[in-house]
């Protein structure tokens, strides 16, 4: 058993010797006798004190100092726990997309990691997506809050690689909803998502985006998880394709409709292609990921099972340069990287770093937690219920035995 | 004498003792005390001149005959004293709680005083006044006494309803016997009895002490008036040497006062023999000492 605020069982035990003394030395009145001349006694007290050699009323003692430890343990708020640890360490292990080597990680965390240690998780079980450390961070200190009764000390580890994309608006205040500080081990991230090291192109042997593909370094293999593909049609079988987990269908048609106008440029999350390009009609419906430079939308994204599926309606001509130019590389590689959102994959700076890590020692001290409201092994409520029966016992054999 | 239950050895004891009037009676029945007429009973006393208006009948025809002088011969009248107790039977007439010494004692005066009255042929009433009062009228037959322990024995002292209203009333009672501890209405019933005793009417007043009262019990006690249950007084040391000061002071006052007013003031403390009180209360003691 624990106690949460233990000294209230010193003030309970003072509280008992303090009853105890003051059965011994009460003061107690004389024994009443009926005297008709009474009235020629001199008025004086009607209490004299007197020493007590044996305890008054040793039922009613033991009443009282029976409620008072009920009392004071109730108030010291007991836990029926299982052994306490001296440390218990919350070890926040990052899963997401940011970490270039996942074992890296792992080794970290089996390395920091002790017996009754917990581990949490940051980021979901899609490797392709972002992880939150707000997320992360509320999970451990609810956490912490929950277990402060089973070590004498928490410490939260956080095994990331600490990468822009993780943090939001929130971080910082729930950063502050923990007041010690936090243990950061760093792992490397990773350098990008895209584009894929290898894509696998179906196109004409004379497409322009062999070049732009060879200049940007890309190799082609067919086994590639990202596909492009320049016809003007996708097939069943590259829609069946796409459905897999991590697969990108990229559908690039060579031939375009017929143009509606000329537009001077392209923007997407990472460059600008400044070019005169004869607008064909707009991508299918998406999630847009690339703009003419007027707002419209050039480029979509759209999930296909596991997978998804990105309309590119920008045309690329043999004609000029332009499949040769460095901002056509970037195009390119912003519009064959991995499904989702182009990630901010960019380290957090050092005020980030040590806006997470804190000033405050690493190890906190489970007293410096608020208590649990709520406690469903603990023996308080009933300890306090137990004190008010006796008191109300030691009312009723007061009242009957007419003793003070 | 009948013998009442409960008292017949106290009224054994007292058989053939007298209660001779201190003053001379104004009752016409004839009976053992000194009236304050003059008759034609044989106890001569002297002659008077006839005057006018005297009782022809009452001439000495013989003393006229023989020296031709008309006189009177006069006797002294015999009557008896109806006598009217007066018992006390307040709250603080049963202290000490346990024992009711006091109580005891006030009731063997009561009856002791009857049977001692009764054996002399003086009519004898009871007034215990109370809630409810008893009380009996003046009676000379026999079985009084028996009839006043019978009441007496029924009254449970409490409350603390005063003697003087029901000494006040009496008008018949050539004597009057007050039983009590002078913890009531004390001076009102020294108003009273004054007025009594300026009727021609002999008061003796029994004032019954507890010995409990004036010994006190050792150890710390919270004294408390049957009474008054608000005087609540602690004895201890101090406090019991100023009470035993207090107490006999006011008994002497007592006395004093009531001695002063004409009375006859008899303290009887309740270990004292019954007999030899109630030979005390009536002047027969042996000691003649009215404490």
């Amino acid at each position: 058993m624990t106690f949460a605020a233990p000294w209230f069982l010193a003030g309970g035990l003072a509280a008992m010797f303090a009853v105890i003394a003051l059965h011994f030395l009460a003061r107690q009145q004389p024994e009443q006798w009926q005297l008709a001349t009474a009235r020629f006694v001199p008025e004086s007290r009607e209490r004299a004190p007197a020493r007590s050699i044996a305890l008054r009323d040793r039922l009613l003692l033991a009443l009282r100092l029976s409620a008072i430890a009920c009392a004071a343990l109730a108030f010291a708020r007991p836990s029926l726990t299982v052994t306490r640890r001296q440390r218990l360490q919350l070890i926040v292990a990052d899963a997401s997309r940011a970490v270039r080597d996942p074992a890296e990680v792992a080794r970290i965390v089996a390395s920091v990691r002790q017996e009754g240690d917990r581990v949490l998780r940051l980021g979901s079980s899609d490797v392709q997506r972002a992880g939150s450390l707000s997320v992360a961070l509320v999970l451990a200190v609810r956490e912490a809050h929950a277990r402060r009764d089973e070590a004498d000390s928490l410490a939260i580890v956080l095994v990331s690689p600490l990468v822009r994309e993780e943090f939001d608006a929130a971080t910082g205040a729930v950063r502050a909803t923990w007041p010690g500080g936090i243990d950061i081990r760093r792992v490397a991230a990773t350098t990008d998502t895209g584009p894929a090291p290898a894509l696998a192109l179906r196109a004409a042997a004379t497409d322009p985006l062999h070049a732009t593909i060879s200049l940007a370094g890309i190799a082609l293999r067919d086994a590639a998880p990202i596909r492009l593909v320049r016809a003007a049609r996708l097939t069943v079988a590259d829609s069946a394709w796409a459905l897999s987990a991590g697969r990108v269908l990229v559908h690039w048609p060579a031939t375009t409709t017929a143009p509606i106008d000329t537009v001077g440029g392209i923007v997407t999350a990472r460059t600008v292609l400044v070019a005169s390009f004869a607008r064909p009609a707009g991508p299918r419906l998406g999630e847009a990921v690339a703009w003419w430079v007027d707002g419209s939308v050039a480029a979509t994204e759209r999930p296909s099972g596991a997978g998804c599926v990105r309309d590119v309606a920008v045309p690329v001509t043999p004609e000029g340069d332009l499949a040769l130019r460095e901002r056509t590389r970037d195009l390119l590689r912003a519009l064959s990287r991995a499904c989702g959102a182009v990630p901010d994959l960019r380290p957090a700076d050092s005020t980030m770093v040590r806006m997470i890590a804190g000033s405050a020692p690493r190890t906190l001290h489970a007293g410096t937690l608020p208590p649990r409201i709520e406690s469903g092994r603990a023996a308080g409520p009933w300890l306090l219920l137990l004190a008010l029966l006796l008191l109300a016992v030691e009312q009723l054999v007061r009242g009957r035995g007419d003793v003070a | 004498m009948s013998v009442a239950p409960g008292y017949g050895a106290l009224l054994d004891a007292l058989r053939g003792v007298s209660w001779p009037a201190r003053v001379a009676s104004r009752g016409a029945t004839a009976g053992t005390h000194q009236s304050r007429l003059r008759g034609s009973s044989a106890e001569f006393t002297e002659y008077r001149a006839y005057r006018q208006g005297d009782d022809p009948r009452r001439l000495d025809w013989k003393l006229l005959a023989r020296t031709d002088r008309a006189y009177l011969r006069i006797t002294n009248e015999r009557a008896t004293l109806p006598t009217l107790l007066v018992l006390d039977a307040s709250a603080s007439m049963r202290c000490p709680a346990d024992s009711e010494t006091k109580w005891v004692q006030a009731r063997a005066m009561a009856v002791g005083l009857a049977g001692v009255a009764h054996a002399a042929g003086d009519p004898v009433a009871l007034v215990v006044p109370g809630a409810p009062p008893r009380w009996l009228p003046f009676r000379a037959r026999r079985g009084v006494v028996s009839d006043v322990a019978r009441v007496i024995d029924r009254v449970e002292p409490s409350g603390d309803t005063g003697l003087a209203p029901a000494l006040r009333e009496q008008r018949r009672a050539a004597r009057v016997a007050i039983v009590t501890d002078l913890l009531g209405d004390a001076a009102a019933l020294l108003r009273v009895a004054r007025e009594q005793v300026t009727r021609g009417v002999e008061v003796v007043l029994v004032h019954v002490v507890a010995r409990e009262e004036l010994d006190l019990p050792t150890g710390a006690r919270l004294a408390v008036d049957p009474e008054a249950p608000e005087i609540r007084r602690a004895l201890v040391g101090a406090t019991r040497e100023a009470y035993h000061a207090a107490f006999d002071a006011w008994r002497a006052g007592v006395a004093r006062s009531w001695r002063a007013a004409g009375t006859r003031y008899i303290e009887v403390v309740s270990d004292e023999p019954s007999e030899r009180a109630v030979r005390r209360i009536v002047g027969t003691s042996h000691d003649g000492v009215d404490a």
